[in-house]
């Protein structure tokens, strides 16, 4: 069982699109995948359960810790896809998690410990900032990776923050490892992509997953009707790239090792 | 003014506090929480115990010399009861209502102990090997039922059919059967005051021979019936139904066992082969597996289909295939011939043989539907070249993107002159079979 925090200190670098679409594709890959909104904007939960009701949320995950028998986890239209949905209400959490700094560190780690046995990947999707909640899903996870927009060099500033709150964590998770990087959003007919890519392979040697996501209107055609590109268009183009992403996943962090 | 980024805050705290001192002080917390939680819980525990204290505030009272007498009485008060309820009854009903002629071993044969070893050494139990052939399964046991228990009912709690466990149709036609092959008279009606249901007379011969003496007596004719046998059937009922009760219940599961067990013997003798026209009776087939495999006997079906592929007993020199088979039984039995297969292994062969045919078959309509499609997509483009409106919109969806100086010249060349040179007519292909956009 591996569990992966995905996040960037800039928004909009994909981090909720990547969460999803790589648990679907690590899903279809014969894989048990839990992937859990760690952001009170509850992106994640309206893609993978629109018109879904729930009875409990990360809420109850979180402040609930005494109570074995609760089923947190949704299930999700994918097959071995489930889903641990977020509400608003999290977002109230953030100042007890606050006053109780440093032991709120742990609250998720020790929350996960009751269901973690259950999957082969646990990925969480972390909000734009880097602050407690964030540092919750790094101290329970094995390891980090950060989604970055090709054409912004503003994500790449938040990656380089980032990877400096990985290294902070490690005092307290030595488990916790900066995987890699993904470039997302790349759009190959601007020279400026080309530019940035060449430009973070060479800064970035041996720290980038060889697939590079490439832009798709699809893709937020399908945010738009609430679905992922899998449900919306099972056979688009850019679903390779999630499924060669996943299997680049897999040889790296392999669910059992 | 300098500020600490979160990362910084995180460094710090982290020199301050160790992970493992935080997680041991969130423990010490949950313990903490529980111990609270199990405070609250108390009081409610406390007014359900109460009952329990004052039961064993009771029982304090007593000495354990007091209880213990306490208890044995309590059981003895229980248990003699029961038995002395029945069995002086029994035993002076049987003594006094015997009829003078009865043998005196009457009152003392029919023990528990031996009710119990009724079912499988005594005379009278039910043994399912000794069935004739000329009865099926449901008709023998009818008759050992009939043999030992008349008058009988055959429907209600006490009757054949539940008690048997057989239909009440069956049992009725079973009954007609036994008529016909001549093992009983007709059953007729009785009603003595006490006694009432069904009677018949049994032939004692054919019976005696299967199942040993019984006390039954036979049913005169239905004029005297009444008068004769009135005490007799008394003193048998009290005799014979109560362990006869008994067996039914215990042997039922075996009834069914061995039923099914002769059942599947006597098709595969009917139904094989080779051994239909061997003159192998089921009675032989009864007494090898009561010489050679009294505790398995579907071992004898196994050999016996072991035998079906086996040179020396298919094709014997000097005797006869059944000798060969004793023979071979009495050295311990067949090994597994090489190309035997069990029934289900036969089935498990020809399933996958039949799921590979299809898997074949699918494979090869694919295939066909794979040629078909790329003629029906050839013949479309060719179609399609055909016109030329549907190339100039084709041309104008290709010049939308990104073009290569050498396709600009062959686009030009067709506008000029109308052809389409190879370069081309590999973008117009590549635009044909782009899918369309959702």
């Amino acid at each position: 069982m591996k569990i992966i925090t995905i996040g960037n200190n800039k928004g909009g670098t994909g981090k909720t699109t990547i969460t999803t679409h790589l648990g679907v594709a690590l899903s279809k890959l014969n894989n048990r995948v839990l992937v859990i909104d760690n952001d009170s904007q509850c992106n994640a939960t309206s893609l993978l359960l629109s018109g879904v009701n729930f009875k409990y949320s990360m809420y109850d995950f979180l402040t609930d810790s005494k109570d074995d028998k609760k089923e947190y986890e949704v299930s999700t239209s994918f097959q071995n896809l489930y889903c641990l949905p977020n509400t608003v209400d999290t977002s109230g959490l953030s100042l007890e998690f606050t006053k109780k700094y440093p032991d709120s560190l742990f609250t998720m780690k020790i929350a996960l410990e009751k269901i973690q046995n259950k999957y082969d990947y646990i990925l969480i999707d972390c909000p734009p900032t880097l602050d407690v909640t964030m540092s919750m899903a790094l101290c329970a996870s094995h390891a980090a990776i950060i989604p970055i927009e090709v054409g912004s060099l503003h994500s790449i500033d938040g990656l380089d923050k980032c990877l400096d709150l990985i290294g902070a964590m490690q005092e307290f998770n030595p488990q916790l490892n900066f995987l890699k990087l993904v470039m997302n959003r790349a759009d190959k007919r601007t020279s400026i992509s080309k530019i940035m890519i060449d430009e973070i392979k060479r800064n970035y040697k041996n720290e980038y997953f060889e697939t590079i996501i490439s832009v798709c209107t699809a893709l937020q055609q399908a945010e738009y009707l609430r679905k992922t590109l899998y449900e919306y268009s099972q056979t688009h183009i850019s679903l390779k790239l999630y499924k060669q992403l996943a299997k680049e996943l897999l040889t790296l962090l392999p669910a059992k090792g | 003014m300098a500020g600490k980024s979160f990362a910084d805050i995180v460094r710090q705290s982290a020199k301050d506090n160790q992970s493992k001192t935080i997680l041991s002080r969130i423990e010490q917390i949950k313990e903490k929480a529980k111990k609270q939680e199990s405070f609250s819980v108390i009081p409610p525990l406390k007014r359900t115990e109460q009952p329990n204290k004052r039961a064993s505030k009771q029982a304090s009272k007593h000495t354990p010399e007091q209880t213990q007498p306490r208890v044995r009485e309590q059981v003895f008060e229980q248990v003699p009861k029961q038995v002395f309820e029945q069995a002086p009854e029994q035993t002076n009903t049987q003594t006094s209502k015997q009829a003078p002629t009865q043998p005196n071993t009457h009152t003392t044969t029919h023990t528990p102990e031996q009710t119990s070893n009724r079912t499988t050494e005594q005379p009278g139990a039910f043994n399912p090997l000794k069935k004739p052939s000329d009865l099926k399964f449901n008709q023998y046991q009818i008759l050992h039922y009939i043999y030992f228990q008349r008058p009988f009912k055959v429907k209600g709690p006490n009757g054949i059919s539940s008690l048997l466990n057989i239909k009440y149709g069956t049992v009725r036609n079973s009954l007609e059967s036994l008529a016909r092959k001549g093992y009983i008279s007709k059953p007729f009606s009785i009603n003595d005051g006490i006694n009432n249901g069904s009677t018949c007379l049994v032939d004692e011969n054919k019976c005696f021979k299967l199942f040993g003496p019984t006390e039954t007596e036979q049913p005169d004719n239905r004029a005297t019936e009444q008068a004769t046998t009135q005490p007799h059937n008394y003193a048998t009922k009290q005799t014979t139904t109560q362990p006869g009760n008994c067996t039914t219940a215990q042997v039922s599961s075996s009834y069914k066992l061995v039923s099914k067990y002769l059942n599947k013997l006597t098709n595969y003798l009917e139904n094989s082969s080779f051994w239909s026209g061997q003159g192998l009776s089921v009675k032989k087939c009864e007494e090898w597996i009561k010489e050679f495999y009294p505790d398995d006997p579907e071992a004898l079906i196994t050999q016996l289909m072991f035998a079906e592929k086996t040179e020396t007993v298919l094709k014997p020199k000097t005797k006869t295939s059944v000798h060969v088979f004793y023979g071979c039984l009495l050295n311990g039995g067949l090994t597994r011939p090489k190309d035997f297969e069990f029934p289900h292994e036969r089935a498990l062969r020809i399933k996958k043989q039949e799921i590979e045919n299809q898997e074949k078959a699918l494979a090869e309509i694919e295939l066909l539907r794979q040629k078909e499609k790329m003629i029906a997509d050839q013949l479309a483009f060719n179609d399609l070249l055909s016109n030329p409106e549907n190339v100039d919109i084709l041309i104008n969806e290709i010049e939308n993107k990104f073009l290569t100086p050498k396709t600009k010249i062959s686009i030009q060349t067709y506008r000029k002159t109308g052809k389409i040179d190879s370069k081309l007519e590999n973008a117009l292909k590549r635009e044909f079979d782009k899918p369309d956009e959702e």
